[in-house]
């Protein structure tokens, strides 16, 4: 079987796995009809989400029929988001489709994962390149403690810290919101900080063991140019763990925003998933949850791909 | 009434009113709202700013607590359930349909009926709110049983256009379209909603309309900032002239600060603490001098403390001046020696005080909720009191307290340590909630929380919720000392509200904490 074929397969049984488990454990903390609607909730409204979304059947009948919907595109109805009334007879169409809300919000987190890793990748090959090329020097050193930083700080707390600077102090951006090019940069730079130190990290030690390569000695010994010795030979060399690293940072971003998109209100799928979780909004948590599962499988067949695009003789698939 | 102001304002007529002089206020508020349906105006903190666009047809006042009309002129009881109300003439919706009394008795109707299931039933109170336009100028309301606050009702569930209820139902969660003085504009869902200044509001050539100045922005915009910091950094970096609920810590920086204020005042809300007592609780509990012994082990001195934004300690679910507050009932002392004696004594005369294991929770969402918890723990320790601590989610904690899930977990000791509001004025809606034996087969839902079933306290209730004027106060007065005397809910605090204000702003709000235009005066 074609590798490509093998890695679609098995992504979406990795998707339906996941997809499932959500589905279940979102029915397994509780009623899902009292968890959505409160404790204040009375019996008439619990009912009628309960009719509405049909969690009086079997839970494995709820489970084929919410299957089933996905395999057609039918994701789901929100009965929770934009309304504290539970739909009744008269107004059962007014429901908002699941997958409008998302897809409504993932454009804002492509956005803001797109400027994080612009502002990374960059970031972070120059400065791994620059310790590789300079080790056990003061630029070494100086990007050690950097990337260090960049790893360990805490996200909530670097926002904030910005927030105080440049909004506060300086005056020079804003706050938070979303809508204008000024309004990315604080979220991104607060989101850009651990890509930029793991990066660095990896092309710092993938480099290192590139230069130290008999290849390299010999390119020297030509006299090929240092630069080019170490952009074009070691660095095309080195790419496959920071292709790897910038996946798996990539993925991060995607998922792992829900923090930064609270403290900047940018509004993004993470913050959709935190009013959804506040509002128990099964359907919405369910269907971002899947999105963001399968942004990710795609991020790492891309990565996988991209080993093949970056070394031919690398044969996917293939035991070595 | 202990009314918050941040500045007396006084009415007064402006009949050569012209625009607004201010430009846009930017309010960071802490959430969004989940919808913008007429409802909402009933818990404003749920759905900031409504109030600017739908209004109600009575009001209290924040200045003098005192209801005042709004779309209502006059009003008058027709019998102990019904309210004849006169509707104020020439009002126009900003849809531009006239505010007719058939319109107002379709919104009335929306808003109340118990199949719509709306959160405002909360305050339905015990019957069935229904209404009739009698004339062209008037609508009766009627609940299906005597309804002594029925008016107070009247201030809460807002009146939007009977044109787009009937035409476009779905258009009425987030498209409100009411008669105030200013008009929705946008809502940018995850970011802020807008609204316009209303030249054709009815306020403006009305001599009664509340508020002083007039509308004195042009715009408003709530922007949704659910971090707390972050609602302070837009009132600093002064892009925000109004920040909701800093925290004490930020209210007390202000008193350092040159270009904004904190201004605080208390709310209808509390904390409490709530002893499981007749339903599924463990015997032990069922003992008076147990009960006593674990409410005299707590310092609420120090959980006001704790909790910061607290005025004062409590003694009762209500502040001075609700109906059926009782100047007897004084709060719990804290005494942990004779707790001691209390169960020493108990267990001599053959009480399991051994097996008192009580386990104190709070929900995650409560403000300062875990070292709040963590210390009615300590101090119940210190009287010997075995303690579980546990700081749950909403999914978690909810189900705990209602009858349909605490009744899965027999013998329990559990002391849920909570907030709840009573914007009413009144101790009826607190009684019944927290007191009254709850019925799983009650649709209405308040009642399902409490936890304490006794029959005689319940005849009372429900005859003293029937009454009217001094004989309610009264009977009201004797219901709030007998569940003091019985141990069944520690009240720990009134809590506080504050705002962060740009400096110069003056701010009236009461304890219902609405954000309305009118009721702010820019600095200059």
């Amino acid at each position: 079987m074609p590798y490509l074929l093998k890695r679609v397969i098995n992504s979406v049984l990795l998707l339906l796995i996941t997809v499932s488990f959500v589905f279940f454990a979102c029915r397994m903390i509780g009623d899902p009809a009292l968890n959505m609607l409160g404790p204040g909730a009375n019996d008439i409204a619990l009912e009628n989400l309960r009719r509405a979304a049909g969690l009086n059947d079997p839970l494995w009948l709820q489970w084929v029929r919410y299957m089933g919907g996905l395999l057609q595109g039918d994701f789901g109805v929100s009965y929770r988001f934009g309304f504290s009334v539970i739909p009744e007879a008269d107004l059962k169409d007014i429901g908002v489709p699941v997958v409008d809300l998302v897809a409504e919000r993932l454009p804002a987190t492509f956005l803001l994962a797109g400027v994080a890793m612009a502002i990374a990748v960059p970031l972070g090959l120059g400065m791994g390149v620059i310790a590789a090329a300079y080790p056990r020097h003061l630029a070494d050193r100086l990007v050690t403690v950097l990337s260090l930083a960049g790893v360990s700080i805490v996200q909530f707390w670097l926002g904030l810290m910005l927030i105080v600077l440049f909004a506060v102090q300086l005056g020079w951006l804003p706050t938070g919101g979303y809508g204008e090019p000024a309004h990315v940069i604080l979220p991104a730079l607060t989101l850009a900080a651990r890509p930029i130190g793991r990066i660095a990290q990896v092309v710092r030690s993938a480099m290192l063991d590139e230069l130290a390569k008999p290849y390299v000695v010999t390119a020297r010994a030509k006299g090929v140019a240092e630069w080019r010795v170490i952009l074009l030979h070691a660095l095309r060399n080195a790419a496959i763990p920071i292709i790897t690293m910038i996946g798996d940072e990539l993925s991060a971003l995607l998922t792992g925003a829900i923090l930064v998109e609270k403290i900047f209100a940018w509004p993004g799928i993470g913050l959709l998933i935190i009013d959804s979780l506040s509002r128990s909004d099964l359907p919405i948590i369910q269907v971002s949850i899947a999105v963001v599962a399968t942004l990710v499988i795609i991020v790492n067949l891309l990565v996988d791909f991209a080993y093949r695009i970056i070394d031919p003789q690398i044969q996917l698939g293939q035991k070595a | 009434m202990l009314w918050a102001t941040g500045s007396a304002l006084a009415f007064a007529t402006v009949a050569a009113y012209a625009a607004p002089t201010h430009g846009t206020l930017v309010v960071a508020v802490n959430q969004e709202p989940q919808d913008l349906a007429a409802q909402g105006t009933y818990k404003e903190i749920n759905a900031t700013g409504l109030r600017n666009v739908v209004e109600t047809l009575i009001a209290v006042d924040p200045v003098t607590g005192e209801m005042r009309g709004v779309l209502a002129t006059d009003w008058e009881r027709v019998d102990g359930s019904t309210l004849r109300l006169t509707i104020r003439q020439g009002v126009k919706f900003h849809d531009g349909t006239d505010m007719t009394a058939e319109a107002v008795a379709k919104s009335i109707n929306w808003v109340w009926s118990p199949e719509k299931a709306f959160t405002i039933q909360e305050y339905a109170g015990p019957g069935e709110i229904t209404a009739t336009a009698i004339d062209e100028n008037s609508v009766e309301v009627v609940s299906s049983k005597a309804d002594p606050l029925l008016e107070f009702r009247m201030t809460l569930g807002g009146i939007s256009s009977a044109a787009q209820l009937n035409n476009s139902p779905e258009e009425h969660f987030d498209t409100p379209v009411g008669t105030g003085p200013y008009v929705f504009g946008e809502w940018a869902k995850g970011q802020y909603w807008t609204a316009t200044y209303n030249p054709d509001w009815w306020g403006l050539s009305a001599d009664d309309a509340y508020g002083t100045t007039k509308p004195a922005y042009s715009d408003l915009k709530f922007v949704f900032r659910a971090e707390d910091a972050t609602r302070v950094a837009m009132v600093q970096s002064g892009e925000a002239q109004l920040g909701m609920f800093p925290s004490a810590d930020e209210c007390a920086r202000a008193a350092d600060a040159a270009d904004y204020d904190c201004v605080t005042g208390p709310s209808t809300t509390y904390l409490y603490g709530r002893l499981d007592h007749s339903l599924h609780a463990h015997p032990v509990l069922a003992d008076p001098r147990v009960r006593e012994a674990v409410f005299l082990s707590v310092d609420i001195t120090g959980i006001a403390d704790l909790q910061g934004m607290a005025s004062v300690p409590q003694g009762q679910l209500g502040p001075k001046g609700t109906i059926g507050f009782n100047d007897a009932v004084q709060p719990y002392s804290y005494d942990p020696e004779r707790a001691m004696a209390l169960l020493a004594e108990a267990k001599a005369d053959g009480v399991d005080v051994d097996a008192l294991n009580v386990e104190v929770v709070g929900r995650d969402t409560t403000p300062r909720i875990k070292p709040i918890v963590e210390a009615i723990g300590a101090m119940l320790n210190i009287s010997g009191i075995e303690t579980t601590i546990k700081v749950q989610t909403p999914q978690e904690f909810n189900p705990r307290v209602r009858i349909a899930g605490y009744a899965d977990e027999p013998n329990r000791q559990m002391m849920q340590v909570h907030v709840k509001g009573n914007p009413s004025g009144d101790y009826g809606l607190l009684l019944h909630s927290n007191y009254a034996c709850p019925d799983i087969n009650d649709p209405k839902g308040p009642s399902r929380s409490s936890v304490y079933c006794d029959a005689d306290f319940d005849a009372r209730l429900f005859e003293a919720l029937a009454s009217f004027g001094d004989d309610r106060n009264e009977r009201m007065k004797e219901l709030v000392q007998y569940v003091h005397d019985r141990h069944l809910i520690v009240p720990l605090a009134l809590l506080d509200r504050g705002y962060l204000v740009k400096a110069g702003t003056e701010f009236t709000f009461g304890t219902d904490h609405r954000i309305q235009a009118v009721y702010l005066k820019p600095a200059e």
